[in-house]
C-alpha cells in the first residue's frame, strides 16, 4: 500500500500520471498529513535536481532571458506607454456604444448590412472611433490596408473579401498556400506565408491567429501593433518575423530595429527586443517569455514597391523656373510625356492675382498672397467620378493664420460639386488648422495643426470606387449602399508621410459621372479660391490611390537626406 | 554533465575573489560580465528557488527577477560579501511575496497540488545564508554509482520511467520507489550538514 503511494508520488512528479490519478494522489494528500509532508519533500528536491542536472542549454537560455530585460530596462519606460495607448484606446471603444451618427441610416436599411453591424460589435474591443472637436463621433476609413503582393494565393471561401484594386476592410484573411503582402494604411507591411490566419484590425494593427508573417515598418508607421494569441508586438520602426503555433504559441524573431513584446496574458513586464534576437511565449502559465535561437532567416522578407513615378501618370509642378507667369507641367502623361498642362495666374481684376516664387523644399516654390491663385484645365481623368486618385504637395502657413471655415489650397474638378484640400478652420468640424478634404457637403479633416510655419507634406488620397462598382453606376443599375464611394470614408490624410487619424467628418456620396475621354478636361484652381495665404512647393496629381510607401517616398524626396528629419521621419523643416 | 557538476563542489568562497572582479566589472558598465556571473550561480539559485517553491513555472521567474533586481541594486553590493547569499536573500524576499499574492488569489486554489506545495512554504530550515545547494551537491557526490546513474537518466536524460526500468534491468515499481527514496535520503543528507554547519558555529 505505501509502496503503491510512492510509486504515485513518483509518476506524478514525472509527469506520467493520468489526470483520475492525480485526483486519486490529490486525495491523500488531503487525508493524510504525513503523506503531505513527504509529497512537499519529494516535489522540492525533484525540482531542485531538475535544475542541477539539466543539460546546459537550459541555462543557456535562462541566461540570455535574464540579459535580454537587464539590456531593455531603460526603454520600458518608452514602451509600456504604447501599450498604455492601445489598452486606453480599448477601453474608450469599449465604452462607446452610440451610432456613428453621420450615417445611421445606412447602417439601419438592410439585413446584409445588419450582419455587417454585428461584426463591427465583436471587433468593438478592438476598433476605435475618434471623437471630432465638438464631440461627434468622426467616421471611420472603410478600407483599411490594400492586398499589394499576390503570389498564387490561394484563398479559403471564407476569407474577407478583396476589392479587384486590392482594397481590404476589417476582417480575416484565410491563405490557405502562397504568398500576400498586405500594406496597411499607416505604411506597415506584412508579408503572410500560407497557411496563415490574419486579421486586419485597424489601419495600424492586425492580430496573426496562426502561421507566419514579416512585418516591415517604416519610420511614420512606428507603433504598428501584432497581437496573437499570446503575444503582443508593438514595433518600433523595424522588421520582424513572427510564427504562431495552432495552439497559439508564439515567437517573434527581430531582423532589424526595435520591437516591444510581451505576453498578452498575465502580469508580463513588456520586454524590448533588439536585432537578432527572438523569444517565445508558450502556454505554459508564467509571464515570462523564453528566449530562443534567432531564426529570422527562416522568413521570407517583403520586397521593395515600386515608384509611383515609374508605374503611374501624374501631373507635377516643381516651381522651379527661372522666369515668366507660367508654371510647367514636368509629369509624366500620355505616351510617357507630360500632359502638359501648364498653370497660368488669374488676373481677374485681383491686385495681388500672381504668385511670386521664393525658396520652396526642393528648388524654387511659390509664394500666395490672399487672392493670388493659379489655373489649369487638367484632363477629367485625374479630377472627377469615381476613380481613384492621390495628391501631393508641400505647404508652409504662418504660425498665426486664421480664418473662418475651409481654407483651400487646391480646388479641383468639374460640375458643381468640386474637390477641395486645404486646412481646417471650422472647430465645429474637428482640429483646427489640420489638413482637410471636401467634396460638396462631406468632408474629412485630419488631426495635425498645420498652422506652424514650418514646411508640411501634405497627401490626400482619394480610394474610388472599385470597377465592377463604376460599371453598375454608369449601367443605372441602384448601387448597394455598403459599396458607395463617401468621400469620409474614401479618403486618406497624410502629414509628413504619416497616416493622420481623422478629428472629423460628414458623409457625401462621390458622384460617379466622370468623364473618361483624355479630351474632357476639368478646372483645376492653386490658391483654392484666392483665400490661400502661404507657401507652396512639389505638387503632384497621379491617377491612381498612392500606397503609403510611395507617400513616404514622396516625402522624402522632400527632406535632405543628412538631415534629423530624415533620419526619424519627423518633420523638422 | 556529472562532470560538470562536481566542478560546482568548490566552496563558495574560493571564486569569490574572481567573482568580485566581475562585479567592478560590471559596476564600471561591463555588461557581458554579468553574464559570466549569471552563468557562476543560475543554477544554485534556481535550485535554491525550487527547495522553497518548488512550482516549475516560478522557478526560473523569480530567479530572473532576482538577477534583474541583483542587477540593478549591484552598487550597494559590498564586494568581498558573498554574492550567492546575497542573491539567495534577494530571491528569499520574492518567494515570499509571491507565496503572499498567491495566497491572496483564490483561483489558485483551484490547483489543490500546486496550493499545496506554494502554502507549505515557511521558509524553515530553509534560510538565504545556508548554501543548502551547494550541501546538496556535495550529497550528489556521495552518491553510489547505481544512484547516480538513475538521477542521470530522469534529470539529465529525461528518460521515461519504462526505458529507465528497460536500461537498469529493473521493474518500474523499483525505478520509482527508488528515486522516492534517494531523493528522501539526499534531503536527509543535506539537512545533517546544515546541522553540522549550526553545531560548528
Amino acid at each position: 500500500m505505501e509502496s503503491d503511494r510512492t510509486e504515485r508520488l513518483d509518476a506524478y512528479l514525472a509527469r506520467e500520471l493520468q489526470q483520475s490519478s492525480v485526483s486519486l494522489v490529490e486525495a491523500e494528500i488531503r487525508g493524510d498529513e504525513a503523506f503531505s509532508k513527504e509529497f512537499v519533500l519529494q516535489s522540492q528536491m525533484d525540482a531542485a535536481l531538475t535544475v542541477l542536472l539539466a543539460d546546459e542549454k537550459n541555462t543557456q537560455d535562462f541566461a540570455q532571458g535574464v540579459m535580454a530585460s537587464v539590456q531593455t530596462e531603460p526603454e520600458r519606460v518608452l514602451a509600456k506607454s504604447i501599450l498604455s495607448e492601445i489598452l486606453d484606446e480599448r477601453e474608450a471603444a469599449s465604452q462607446r456604444h452610440q451610432p456613428r451618427a453621420f450615417d445611421w441610416w445606412v447602417w439601419t436599411k438592410t439585413a446584409a448590412i445588419a450582419a455587417v453591424a454585428a461584426v463591427a460589435a465583436v471587433w468593438g474591443l478592438q476598433s476605435v472611433q475618434l471623437d471630432s472637436g465638438n464631440g461627434q463621433v468622426a467616421p471611420q476609413p472603410k478600407f483599411l490596408a490594400r492586398l499589394t503582393v499576390d503570389e498564387n494565393a490561394q484563398w479559403d471561401e471564407s476569407s474577407l473579401k478583396v476589392r479587384e484594386d486590392g482594397w481590404l476592410g476589417s476582417g480575416r484573411l484565410n491563405l490557405q498556400s502562397g504568398l500576400a503582402e498586405v500594406t496597411f494604411g499607416s505604411g506597415a507591411r506584412v508579408l503572410l506565408e500560407g497557411p496563415v490566419v490574419f486579421d486586419i484590425e485597424q489601419m495600424n494593427r492586425g492580430f496573426l491567429k496562426r502561421g507566419r508573417a514579416t512585418a516591415e515598418v517604416p519610420g511614420p508607421a512606428s507603433g504598428f501593433v501584432i497581437n496573437t494569441p499570446l503575444m503582443n508586438v508593438v514595433d518600433l520602426g523595424t522588421r520582424f518575423g513572427l510564427k504562431v503555433k495552432n495552439n497559439g504559441e508564439s515567437e517573434v524573431h527581430v531582423m532589424q530595429g526595435v520591437v516591444e513584446v510581451s505576453r498578452s496574458r498575465g502580469r508580463s513586464v513588456p520586454l524590448v527586443l533588439t536585432e537578432g534576437l527572438a523569444v517565445l511565449a508558450d502556454r505554459r502559465p508564467q509571464s515570462r517569455l523564453k528566449p530562443l535561437v534567432y531564426a529570422g532567416h527562416e522568413f521570407v522578407l517583403p520586397e521593395q514597391e515600386a515608384s509611383i513615378l515609374a508605374t503611374t501618370r501624374f501631373l507635377h509642378y516643381g516651381f522651379d523656373e527661372s522666369g515668366g507667369a507660367d508654371i510647367d507641367d514636368t509629369g509624366v502623361g500620355m505616351a510617357g510625356g507630360p500632359f502638359d498642362v501648364s498653370l497660368l495666374p488669374v488676373e481677374e481684376g485681383v491686385a495681388h492675382a500672381s504668385p511670386k516664387r521664393t525658396a520652396g523644399v526642393v528648388g524654387r516654390g511659390l509664394v500666395f498672397e490672399m487672392g493670388s491663385r493659379m489655373e489649369a484645365n487638367a484632363p477629367s481623368r485625374l479630377a472627377g467620378g469615381t476613380q481613384a486618385w492621390s495628391m501631393m504637395l508641400w505647404m508652409k502657413v504662418l504660425s498665426k493664420a486664421g480664418g473662418n471655415g475651409e481654407q483651400e489650397i487646391v480646388t479641383w474638378g468639374s460640375g458643381d460639386q468640386p474637390w477641395k484640400m486645404g486646412w481646417n478652420g471650422d472647430a465645429e468640424a474637428g482640429t483646427e488648422g489640420a489638413l482637410r478634404a471636401d467634396y460638396g457637403k462631406g468632408y474629412a479633416v485630419g488631426s495635425t495643426d498645420l498652422r506652424d510655419g514650418r514646411w508640411h507634406h501634405l497627401a490626400l488620397i482619394f480610394i474610388g470606387a472599385e470597377e465592377n462598382e463604376e460599371l453598375a453606376l454608369h449601367g443605372g443599375n441602384e448601387p448597394e449602399e455598403a459599396d458607395l464611394v463617401d468621400v469620409a470614408t474614401h479618403t486618406r490624410l497624410y502629414v509628413d508621410g504619416k497616416l493622420e487619424s481623422l478629428s472629423g467628418g460628414h458623409s457625401e456620396f462621390v458622384n460617379s459621372l466622370s468623364a473618361d475621354s483624355e479630351s474632357e478636361l476639368a478646372s483645376f484652381s492653386l490658391g483654392g479660391g484666392g483665400g490661400f495665404a502661404g507657401w507652396l512647393d512639389e505638387f503632384y496629381l497621379f491617377e491612381a490611390a498612392a500606397s503609403s510607401a510611395s507617400v513616404l517616398e514622396l516625402y522624402e524626396m522632400g527632406i535632405p537626406r543628412d538631415s534629423k528629419a530624415f533620419k526619424n521621419g519627423v518633420n523638422e523643416k | 554533465m556529472w562532470l560538470n557538476m562536481e566542478n560546482h563542489l568548490d566552496s563558495e568562497s574560493e571564486g569569490e575573489v574572481a567573482e568580485d572582479e566581475l562585479i567592478r566589472e560590471v559596476q564600471n558598465g561591463n555588461l557581458a560580465a554579468f553574464e559570466q556571473l549569471i552563468h557562476l550561480h543560475s543554477s544554485r539559485l534556481r535550485a535554491f528557488v525550487s527547495m522553497r517553491l518548488p512550482v516549475s513555472h516560478l522557478i526560473d521567474e523569480i530567479a530572473h527577477e532576482a538577477f534583474v533586481f541583483a542587477y540593478r541594486h549591484l552598487d550597494d553590493f559590498t564586494l568581498g560579501s558573498n554574492f550567492g547569499a546575497w542573491l539567495r536573500a534577494i530571491a528569499n524576499n520574492l518567494v515570499r511575496a509571491e507565496v503572499l499574492r498567491y495566497s491572496r488569489s483564490v483561483k489558485n486554489q483551484a490547483n489543490y497540488l500546486e496550493h499545496c506545495l506554494v502554502e507549505s512554504d515557511t521558509g524553515e530550515g530553509l534560510a538565504p545564508e545556508s548554501p543548502i545547494v551547494l550541501y546538496l551537491e556535495e550529497c550528489l557526490g556521495d552518491l553510489p554509482d547505481g544512484q547516480r546513474e538513475l538521477l542521470q537518466r530522469r534529470y539529465r536524460l529525461t528518460e521515461s520511467t519504462r526505458d529507465m526500468a528497460e536500461a537498469m534491468g529493473q521493474s518500474e515499481a523499483w525505478v520509482r520507489t527508488t528515486l522516492c527514496r534517494v531523493r528522501r535520503a539526499l534531503r536527509t543528507c543535506v539537512e545533517g550538514k546544515q546541522e553540522l554547519k549550526v553545531v560548528a558555529n
